[in-house]
């Protein structure tokens, strides 16, 4: 073994590691090797990645990129060579990862299990491949060692010899996992085999990463285990509390195998730190955490990454090492940020093309490296495999199937195919997953789209597509996607993700009450989706039941105690019912939690006055407007307290103008095609107690018998629009061709129509003159389709706009349900209005062109 | 080595001597490579010894 060198790291993941398992066991001094490293060096949460999928994980730390570009979309990929369905593989791999990087650039690198990590990759030094301790033919017989799965392959004889057999374990290796395992009827139950498996799997590569320490000269050991995330799917369920369905017998014996494997993953741990020394970084890191407790989900989708539901969004993080801070915490880390942070312990710059960011908080002496363009334009023997094995496996399998077509290819067997054909469906599902959270939701759109209409019964790509519309604001075109999931009934009814969408889309719509019910639909069949109680109680918010909104934050917040966004809720709710203290502590936490969070900082404002602590309320608007400069109601209440309480003029007046120089007033806006019903909502409107902008010009005649409350100005708006001002806190009409000529400066409430297009049609033509008959058998195609694109580039327009918020409404639900409509434009509009009088106002016998019954 | 009672701390010193039960422990397993040749040896030299000695104790303790 060499003389240690300085800036060695050793990087360890340990599976789905969870802090909230871990604080007991440290607490008790049951993970002392952990404790070490937690007080001599920085711990802390590590954020996940969308989709929670561990070899996708596991390559974006080590790569520090997403999976749309290291190209690792799941557990299973086409072969290239077959066309038939194998494990994910690290030749798909497009990137270089961290120990690539540090081979190019002379460093002794191993990599020790890594996942996807076969076949090994050629390093400068030892690669064992994440197959290395598979066993092939069960506990207790002879274990083959997969081909491949050494580098290089003459140290094969030598750590082939480290691989544990499950079958030679014993008593000794189990007992301390399940202390009653004689009471065990293993014909019946295969648990002791499991954690036998297990155990061996584990030590096996856990050997080979010391047996390397201490035989080889190294700067870099990467060593992956996932056996923690293994023990937890299997055994969650029995881990304390003991929840309802587990029975007595079975808790008893299970119930401290979850502990028992983090202490014997410690007792390794301790190991590994003793061989690497003190002159080593450690860096032990998780890529995703573990529900535990009442977080478990009680039943696991029909999908088949299901196991992820059981994920918790955070993972650990821990580093101790030469300039490390001690015993110190740090926020905000991604698994992205590993390998960028690594590469600045060697004195190397990340590269631009890496999403994540150093993790500088960590270091007693941050330093910024400036950053190169990219590795992979750096050439030199990295360790990579060669370049035909390198294979895009996707690309491969289109080039495959065309061979196929072509006959030169014998077809894979129709389930082989039909298998391969749904693992390249999950991949791109999970790549749309990868862009929506990374708000390139747009990219993803297409994706969906495709997946969907090529597998309209996988209803969790139908009510992804359906969230990508809302989060694009696309609220018509997800409506159409839940309507199509809800046709089936009896798949829908198993689906109790869809009423938590759909309250979603509800809200989205304007119908707090609507989506209050499906929202507890949801509930009422046990949904543990995260958001449920949070977005119940924005439902709460809306409608004014302040009490009922706490409530729900409440349980959010039982749910995950570092929500901001509940934290925030509560807040709100908290100071409309003058709780003031606990108004400023929720809002102080919301922002504490998530800084960038202007709205927490508007509401911490807002308690503040109402505590009559107003130099503070003025820096909380402040911190607001530093976030959301063009908030026009953070520049008001400025304005109001540096006029009336903190006594300085210039400043009000300053953030007055602001205000209104921004902001000329709100505006309502009555829009769609003509004849979608427009004049019908201005009706409402009205009859409401709105204000009206109307020249009154065009008088009412028999296609709008109650007249059609326009402007001529509106026609000019795109040449003049300074009269606008005039309806600022009233309601003018402008049909969808001419919207997006409204100009910056006003807030806008618009209230959009949608009909039936040929109804539209039908009507129009109508009113040009022709006969109810003719107008219905003469259909204009190419009108249709030009005002489609026209409603489509207006909704697009409506989406950029920062100052415009819309409610859409279907014409023919306004006529059939004319109350629920009118309370659902009332409460978009604020309240103000006379939901009874507006409903009053629809005159169902004015329902003509109808192609079918409403 | 550390042993099985003491198996969290590296409070051991160099001559210190430990006890390698043929069963073997988590412990040895992690000490990693050098733990499951103890162990595997400890192992083989039990059945050995068992095989020579038929009516010998199952188990002896050993000092190494």
């Amino acid at each position: 073994m060499s003389e240690k060198k300085k800036n060695k790291v050793l990087l360890i993941g340990w599976d789905a590691a969870d802090w909230k398992i871990i604080r007991p066991l440290l607490d008790s001094g049951q993970m002392p090797a952990l404790q070490r490293l937690v007080e001599n060096g920085v711990m802390g949460n590590i954020a996940t990645l969308d989709p929670p999928l561990s070899p996708m994980l596991w390559t974006s730390i080590a790569s520090g990129m997403t999976a749309d570009r290291h190209g690792i979309l799941g557990f299973a990929e086409p072969d290239p060579s077959t066309g038939k369905v194998r494990p994910v593989s690290v030749t798909s791999r497009k990137v270089k990862a961290v120990w690539n990087i540090l081979m190019q650039n002379g460093y002794k690198t191993h990599v020790v299990g890594w996942w996807p990590g076969h076949p090994a990759e050629p390093l400068n030094g030892v690669t064992v491949s994440n197959f290395f301790a598979k066993n092939k033919k069960g506990p207790g017989s002879e274990m083959m060692l997969a081909e491949q799965a050494v580098h290089p392959p003459e140290l094969s004889a030598t750590l082939e010899k480290y691989r544990v057999n499950p079958g030679e374990l014993t008593a000794a290796h189990l007992l301390p996992f399940v202390p009653g395992a004689a009471k065990v009827d293993q014909e019946k139950d295969k648990s002791l085999h499991a954690i036998a498996n297990l155990v061996a799997s584990g030590s096996s590569y856990h050997a080979v990463a010391t047996w390397i320490l201490e035989n080889q000269d190294w700067d870099f050991l990467a060593l992956y285990l996932n056996e923690i995330d293994v023990f937890c799917h299997t055994f969650m369920r029995f881990y304390p509390p003991q929840q309802a369905g587990i029975p007595d017998e079975q808790y008893a014996l299970y119930n401290g195998v979850i502990d028992s494997a983090y202490r014997f993953h410690d007792m390794m741990l301790e190991r590994l730190l003793e061989l690497a020394g003190e002159d080593t970084t450690v860096i032990l890191v998780s890529d995703h955490g573990f529900h535990s407790s009442e977080k478990r989900p009680v039943r696991l989708p029909d999908d088949p990454a299901a196991p992820v539901y059981e994920h918790s969004p955070y993972g650990i993080f821990c580093a101790m090492g030469p300039g490390i801070r001690k015993d110190e915490r740090i926020y905000g880390a991604t698994l992205l940020d590993i390998a960028p942070t690594i590469l600045t312990i060697f004195g190397l710059p990340a590269g631009k093309d890496m999403s994540g960011r150093v993790l500088q908080g960590i270091f007693e002496k941050p330093s910024e490296i400036e950053r190169i363009e990219s590795w992979e334009n750096i050439s030199g023997d990295s360790g990579q495999h060669s370049g035909e094995m390198r294979e895009d496996p996707w690309a491969a399998q289109e080039a495959l199937q065309q061979l196929v077509e072509l006959g030169y290819l014998e077809a894979p067997g129709e389930d082989q195919a039909e298998h391969a054909k749904r693992v390249t469906a999950e991949s791109q599902f999970y790549l749309a997953r990868v862009f929506i959270s990374t708000n390139r939701a747009e990219q993803a759109l297409p994706i969906l789209e495709k997946l969907f209409a090529g597998w309209p019964s996988k209803l969790r790509f139908g009510l992804r597509l359906a969230q990508t519309y809302l989060r694009l604001k696309r609220i018509a075109d997800a409506r159409k996607v839940i309507d199509a999931v809800r046709r089936d009934e009896k798949v829908a009814a198993q689906l109790p993700s869809l009423d938590f969408i759909e309250g979603t889309l509800l809200m989205a719509e304007h119908k707090p009450r609507k989506a209050l019910e499906m929202l507890r639909a949801a509930e009422a069949k046990q949904v543990r989706m995260p958001g449920l109680f949070l977005q119940m109680g924005q439902v709460y918010l809306r409608l004014r039941r302040w009490t009922d909104a706490e409530r729900m934050f409440i349980r959010a917040l039982n749910m995950d105690a570092d929500n901001a966004q509940a934290h925030h809720g509560l807040a709100i709710a908290s100071l409309r019912q003058e709780k003031t203290e606990t108004a400023i502590d929720e809002a102080l936490t919301a922002v504490g939690l998530l800084h960038h969070f202007p709205a927490a900082h508007y509401h911490l404002g807002e308690a503040l006055i109402q505590a009559g602590d107003f130099e503070n309320a003025a820096k909380a608007f402040s911190v607001c407007l530093s976030f959301s400069p063009g908030n026009r109601r953070a520049h008001l209440r400025l304005g109001q307290l540096y006029e009336n309480q903190l006594n300085d003029p210039g400043k009000a007046k300053e953030h007055f103008e602001f205000a209104a120089k921004r902001i000329k007033g709100v505006v309502t806006v009555v829009s769609g095609l003509p004849r979608s019903g427009t004049s019908m909502i201005m009706q409402m409107l009205k009859a409401g107690g709105m204000e009206i902008v109307s020249d009154g010009n065009r008088s009412s005649d028999d296609h709008n018998p109650l007249g059609y409350y326009e402007d001529d100005r509106v026609k000019r708006l795109h040449t003049d629009n300074s009269w606008l001002g005039e309806a600022a806190g009233k309601v003018v009409k402008i049909v969808a061709p001419l919207v997006m000529n409204l100009p910056p400066g006003f807030q806008y409430q618009v209230i959009f129509a949608e009909r039936d297009m040929n109804e539209v049609l039908v009507s129009q033509q109508r009113m040009l003159g022709k006969k109810e008959e003719t107008a219905k058998q003469t259909f204009p195609v190419a009108l249709s389709e030009a005002f489609g694109k026209q409603l489509e580039k207006t909704k697009a327009w409506f989406v950029t706009q920062p100052n415009v918020s819309v409610h859409y409404v279907r014409y023919a639900d306004i006529i059939a349900q004319p109350e629920e409509e009118a309370e659902n434009i009332n409460d978009f509009l604020g309240g103000e209005l006379d939901s009874a009088e507006m409903a009053a106002a629809v005159q169902v016998q004015l329902y003509r062109n109808r192609l079918s019954a409403p | 080595m550390p042993n099985d009672k003491n198996n969290s701390s590296p409070g051991y010193q160099p001559g210190d001597t430990y006890h390698i039960p043929p069963e073997g422990s988590l412990a040895l397993l992690a000490l990693g490579a050098r733990g499951l040749d103890l162990w595997r040896k400890k192992r083989a030299e039990a059945v050995k010894e068992k095989k020579e000695n038929p009516s010998g104790p199952d188990e002896r303790k050993e000092k190494e």
